[in-house]
């Protein structure tokens, strides 16, 4: 933690709140998701706040961007395009004043509670446990989350990568049924501009990308954040036109979908060759070992992001960009 | 420490307001950043319980767990809303309509 | 008070003023067009100032290469989304 005084704390905290609040009783969609991205930023804050920065650049990449991509995505079509037919059918009726009340109250009452019951448990907390001060600190690599990541609960990454590959089957299997309406075309072509940008963001968010991956290891970044540079990437690219949706998955996609679970489960099954237990690094190789499985789960996450957004069951780069004025 | 105290009563009252875009709203895109909330906020209480002083950097089991709650969250808003899309080309809906189902238990949208 | 903690208030505060009066014209100008111009200058001058009292405050060549890295990777962001809303807007009010 940062040495600040309480009222930073004291704003920060109203400021979430209002936010919050002005993302869940908003009248529009539109709006709502905007503000969300707002709450993810401010909630960055919190994290470095808080003294966790690698928590930060995981919330403003993953939540506040990709997450807000994917919504706005799926809210385009109830306010800037005129030619969208509107969704359809009687309106439900508002809920009568009681039931509101009865939210309102339970609501509220649960969030005095909890307010009060947090406050009070976060005045009195334990120490860390001396085993874990000395794992994390023996260990070849530095960065103690990176350590805790991919070393002491390593399994709960793996899930987390089977996880991400569910996501995308589970869209797959949606897909399969009826073609769900994927990005709108724009009106009239990419203009050049956004074109231009998303040249010029080539090479520095990849640079970026590739330095929070290699720095992971000592210095606050990693696998997801790196991995939501590159999908944030792939997302620019599908909006400006230079990746085309497909209909099906190449092989070459279909193997960057399960690089990063099919290394890590890999990995798992070898190590009962050098110790007794499945997920254990060998003594010689630690931090070589991390740095592959990072790059493999950093691969599989940008393509799993990139293809969520797309929303499609493949992508390819487009043969020929489309140019606007 | 008292240090943290505005930042965990905030968890709380975000976890309510959360909740609330839950059961209080009825467009399911209010419904899924209700959720999103409710995940931030028990994201912030576990961070913020295990602060251990001003010189130390944050505990890194909690950041770890927040940081795979952080990617999960993003894959459930990725499948919910291909589920709201679904749903949207399916029936045009935008809202989940209360089902109506007569005396016979049949239900008339069917 | 040394001098670079004077000079590290004086930007952070003169970047605060910035943002501020860029919000005051976001709340207050009458449509788009009046709003993107109070937010990309106002808005994009206040980070200038802020990451100049932040890389004064710092006091490394390298942490104030950064920033001026950050802010101009933060420009070159906000040129292209004002450009577009205001190309969307053209298009929303031709309908």
């Amino acid at each position: 933690m940062i040495p600040l005084s309480p009222v930073f704390d004291v704003l920060l905290g109203l400021g979430l709140l209002w936010l919050a609040w002005r993302v869940v009783a908003s009248r529009g969609r539109f709006t709502a998701v905007v503000l969300f991205m707002v709450f993810g930023l401010v909630m960055a804050i919190a994290w470095a706040r808080l003294g966790a920065p690698d928590l930060a650049l995981a919330e403003a990449a993953i939540s506040a961007g990709i997450t807000g991509a994917l919504l706005l995505n799926a809210c385009k079509a109830a306010y800037a395009d005129p030619g969208h037919p509107q969704p359809g059918g009687p309106a439900t009726p508002p809920p009568s004043s009681a039931r509101r009340w009865l939210v309102y109250a339970i609501c509220g009452g649960l969030g005095t509670a909890l307010a009060a019951t947090m406050a009070w448990l976060a005045l009195g907390r334990p120490d860390v446990a001396p085993e874990l001060r000395d794992a994390v600190s023996g260990h070849a690599v530095d960065n103690p989350v990176t350590v805790i990541l991919l070393d002491l609960r390593g399994y709960d990454t793996l899930l987390e990568m089977a996880v991400l590959l569910m996501a995308f089957l589970g869209l797959r299997i949606l897909m399969g049924h009826r073609d769900l309406a994927g990005l709108h075309p724009l009106p009239e072509g990419v203009p050049s501009m956004a074109d231009s940008l998303v040249a010029m963001a080539t090479p520095i968010l990849l640079i970026t990308a590739l330095y929070l991956f290699w720095t992971g290891t000592e210095a606050p970044g990693g696998a997801f954040q790196a991995g939501a540079l590159l999908g944030a990437l792939g997302v620019m690219y599908r909006l400006t036109g230079r990746i085309e949706p497909l209909d099906h998955t190449p092989a070459a996609l279909r193997l960057g979908l399960i690089l990063g679970l099919g290394v890590f489960a890999g990995f798992a099954c070898l190590s009962l060759i050098w110790s007794d237990w499945p997920l254990s690094y060998p003594a010689m190789a630690t931090a070589g070992v991390a740095l592959t499985i990072e790059l493999a789960m950093m691969i599989s996450i940008a393509v799993t992001l990139t293809l969520l957004f797309s929303g499609s069951a493949g992508i390819r780069l487009a043969r020929a960009p489309v140019q606007g004025p | 420490m008292t240090a943290v105290v505005p930042l965990a009563a905030t968890a709380g009252l975000l976890f309510a307001i959360g909740l609330y875009g839950m059961i209080g709203r009825t467009g399911l895109i209010h419904r899924l950043l209700g959720a999103n909330i409710m995940a931030s906020a028990i994201f912030l209480f576990l961070v913020v319980l295990s602060t251990r002083g001003i010189e130390a950097s944050a505990d890194p089991v909690p950041q770890a767990m927040v940081l795979t709650g952080i990617v999960i969250s993003v894959c459930i808003t990725a499948f919910a809303l291909g589920l709201i899309r679904y749903l949207r080309v399916m029936t045009g809906e935008d809202e989940l309509r209360r089902s109506t189902r007569d005396a016979d238990g049949q239900s008339a949208d069917d | 008070m040394s001098i670079s903690t004077v000079l590290t208030i004086a930007l952070v505060v003169a970047g605060c003023a910035f943002f501020l009066a860029g919000t005051v014209g976001l709340l207050r100008f009458p449509d788009t067009h009046s709003r993107l111009h109070a937010l990309t200058k106002a808005d994009n001058l206040g980070l200038g100032f802020i990451c100049a009292g932040l890389a004064v405050h710092g006091g490394s060549v390298t942490g104030a290469l950064e920033l001026a890295f950050v802010w101009a990777l933060a420009m070159m962001a906000a040129t292209v989304s004002a450009f577009l809303i205001a190309r969307w807007a053209d298009w929303t009010s031709d309908q």
